[in-house]
């Protein structure tokens, strides 16, 4: 059997801490999680059991170090000044004595070398059990725990009863280590009692940002990335507004570095009123995806690797989260030949799947065919007007911004037949018409795309029909 | 004449001033020959920016023979100038673009606050990938803020933003930006911009021709070297649009030719352009 014991050291000098030395020792323990299942929280400490995971993270000495790595990753990553302190042992005892020694030795600023010491030289204070009895051990001269193996075990568990005794055979092995495991749940849901009431909604950010440690952690143990949050706020109940409010957050490429998000959650915030006071906050996880490799979900530790600025999910999650989702658009092109309908652009949350799984490159067949279409397509104009623009005409032209003269045209086109009966009835009952394309140019404005529209309801060509309506469409930039 | 010397290493490390630096280039160069041996990384104000510059092809030979090191300026601001928004972006920039999009495939163009819709087909044409354009719109401050942040990704490979209503110190933090993350960033700007003072290395003024060479004039109004004295034509039009404007008016001209009264000359500038334009539409 194989123990390790953990703690996290949180240094004293530094501003109030994200987390304290309670959230901070739950914290390790769902890292620990991470690497076997059978974990403990006794007193300040973490221990694990890890003889059963020693093979697959390629013994004891590469276990430990990533475990330190992890951990000091996770403070940094969350700003809170910390260490952790680890101690291994034959038993769970011998761990944590090693580690409480150790401990010890280093407020007293010495120089600590737990991993070498005797078990039998590591002092009584070490041991919970003697905690209550330390005055009395001390002056009977049992200043370690060799000490009180050398007494009579009749006359110590009289004087100082059972439970030292069997402390100490836990400790050398004779009597079984048994712990109640720690189990992380299946989805993470916490909630948090906010110090004071919050009145301004971007202020409870600082309380979120407890919760989303808790969260990391949770997820570090479960190896998983997080795709979906939500958080609850529950509202002060004297005020007659309903009981809470309540924000989902959502994110295309699952993550572990939980720092987008909490900027996603900040944005959102910032837009968010609070109609009365918040008590309390609520974080639950909605989605959550397995990361195959969890090494490579988390930034590497390795300067090289690691990308300068975020990546353009996380570009188009942030504007859209603080511009307004209609605001962010990419391209999607149509197959019709209306020159309004040949393209949208949509929303780049929603496409931003496709934009994740990166850019194919058009393969053979695909570059020819754009070849082909570079030579008819190249007529069309740059910029298209989202509406066409209706222009005051002079006699039977066009006029924008002075006057047009007419370069090319017309090259017709119609919106006839069963392409515009499928969208007519929602594209404001619009009849069919026949568009007459010109190539006018504006002294100011450069050279313009105008049409001209008629009605296939022809008039009678005898009848002199209404003068003719002209739109600017679009410019050649 | 080490004060020249001093000068030129002193405009090398703050960039060039906005007055135009009226020393004559022959003289300039003689002085700091004598003073300077040939240093890389020394700009002498008489001779056009140094040759270390990133740059990036503008698939123009004339711009890129006026720009310091010939194109773009890979990591700086490129502040563009013209009359209105949305007229001569996509023929200057679309080859560079192009050029930038090939040798990244992955990375995005972020368009900020375009003033209209880009037309995918005509974009595309001019081989431009629109799937990998974004377009971010916004109000006066966050386009601002959206362009920073734009700047600060690493999956963008260049910024195009109109901010008509930017002052100097808002450039300048998009210049810093776009230094420190190399990144192409061009910003338009109208016209009354002109005589505001700019952090852009490069500032271009646009304007449209009609001549049959070309139909852009290009003044470089700031860059590092001596003042561009005359304007560079370019013809930014793709091939297809310049022979069917070519076919249009030579059929115009033809038929001026057999029939002079029907199809009187017609100009813009002309006084009586009006019903002239109207006579052009027999309907």
């Amino acid at each position: 059997m194989r123990w390790i014991a953990l703690q996290a050291c949180i240094r004293p000098d530094a501003l109030p801490p994200v987390i304290d030395a309670v959230a901070a020792q739950r914290a390790l323990a769902c890292m620990a999680l991470g690497y076997t299942p059978r974990v403990a929280l006794v007193d300040e400490a973490v221990l694990m059991e890890v003889s059963g995971s020693l093979r697959l993270f390629g013994g004891l000495a590469r276990l430990a170090q990533q475990m330190a790595q992890q951990a000091s990753h996770f403070f940094e990553q969350n700003k809170v000044l910390a260490h952790m302190e680890q101690a291994q042992g034959a038993t769970s005892l011998i761990a944590l004595g090693r580690l409480r020694h150790l401990h010890h030795l280093r407020l007293l600023g010495g120089v600590a070398e737990a991993a070498s010491h005797r078990v039998a030289d590591l002092p009584m204070h070490t041991l919970t059990a003697a905690r209550p009895h330390l005055d009395v051990l001390e002056r009977v001269g049992c200043r370690s725990w060799d000490d009180l193996l050398r007494l009579p075990r009749a006359g110590v568990a009289r004087r100082f009863g059972a439970p030292l005794l069997q402390a100490l055979d836990r400790a050398r092995g004779h009597a079984p280590d048994v712990y109640e495991w720690q189990v992380l749940p299946e989805s993470f849901d916490e909630t948090l009692e906010l110090d004071a009431l919050v009145t301004h909604a971007p202020a409870l950010m600082a309380g979120a940002q407890h919760l989303l440690v808790q969260l990391q952690a949770w997820l570090l143990g479960r190896q998983r990335g997080l795709c979906a949050l939500k958080l609850v706020w529950q509202l002060d109940k004297r005020r007659d507004v309903a009981p809470s409010g309540e924000l989902v957050i959502r994110t295309a490429q699952p993550a572990q570095d939980l720092r987008h998000l909490a900027r996603l959650m900040a944005e959102q915030l910032a837009q968010q009123r609070l109609p009365a006071p918040v008590h309390s906050l609520r974080l639950q996880s909605l989605e959550t995806e397995a990361l195959s490799d969890s090494a490579a979900a988390t930034d590497s530790l390795l300067m090289a690797a690691r990308q300068q600025g975020d990546s353009a999910l996380e570009l188009i999650e942030r504007l859209s989260a603080r511009l307004g989702v209609d605001q962010v658009q990419t391209w999607q092109a149509r197959a019709d030949h209306r020159p309004e309908q040949m393209q949208c652009w949509v929303n780049a949350r929603d496409t931003i799947k496709s934009i994740a799984s990166g850019y194919r490159p058009a393969c053979a067949s695909a570059i020819n065919y754009l070849k082909n279409e570079a030579r008819t397509e190249a007529l069309y104009p740059t910029w298209l007007l989202p509406e066409p623009l209706q222009l005051a005409t002079v006699g039977n032209s066009p006029v924008y911004q002075g006057l047009l003269v007419r370069l090319a045209g017309p090259q017709r086109l119609e919106a006839t037949g069963w392409l515009l009966d499928s969208d007519a009835a929602g594209q404001r009952g619009k009849p069919p018409a026949i568009r007459d394309y010109f190539i006018y140019r504006s002294l100011q404005a450069g050279l313009l795309w105008i049409y001209t529209e008629r009605l296939v309801v022809a008039t009678p060509p005898s009848a002199p029909g209404p003068p003719r309506a002209w739109y600017l469409h679009g410019f050649f930039a | 004449m080490p004060n020249l010397a001093i000068y030129c290493c002193f405009v090398q490390l703050f960039g060039p001033p906005d007055f135009r630096f009226s020393m004559p280039a022959p003289i300039a160069s003689a002085f700091t020959r004598h003073a300077l041996p040939d240093l890389a990384h020394v700009w002498r104000a008489g001779e056009l920016g140094s040759a270390s510059l990133q740059t990036l092809d503008t698939g123009y030979a004339g711009l890129n023979q006026v720009l310091p090191g010939g194109g773009w300026p890979q990591a700086a601001l490129t502040e563009v100038l013209q009359p209105q928004a949305g007229q001569h972006e996509w023929g200057l920039l679309a080859p560079a673009l192009a050029a930038a999009q090939q040798a990244a495939p992955g990375r995005l163009v972020v368009l900020v606050g375009a003033p209209y819709l880009p037309f995918g087909p005509a974009l595309g044409a001019r081989q431009l990938a629109m799937q990998r354009l974004l377009c971010v719109q916004g109000q006066g401050p966050a386009l601002l803020w959206a362009a920073r942040e734009a700047l600060q990704c690493a999956d963008v490979a260049s910024v195009l933003a109109w901010l008509p209503d930017a002052r100097s110190t808002h450039l300048r933090r998009l210049q810093i930006a776009a230094h420190a993350h190399s990144k192409l960033l061009f910003v338009f700007r109208p016209l009354r911009a002109q005589h505001e003072s700019s952090p852009a290395p490069l500032r271009l003024l646009l304007e449209g021709a009609a001549s049959e060479e070309g139909n852009l004039w290009v003044h470089v109004l700031k860059r590092r070297g001596p003042p561009l004295a005359a304007p560079v034509l370019l013809a930014t039009r793709p091939a297809r649009l310049t022979a069917l404007l070519t076919a249009s008016r030579e059929r115009m001209r033809r038929r001026r030719e057999e029939d002079p009264q029907s199809l009187p000359a017609v100009s813009l500038r002309s006084s009586h352009a009006l019903d002239r334009i109207a006579s052009l539409h027999p309907s």
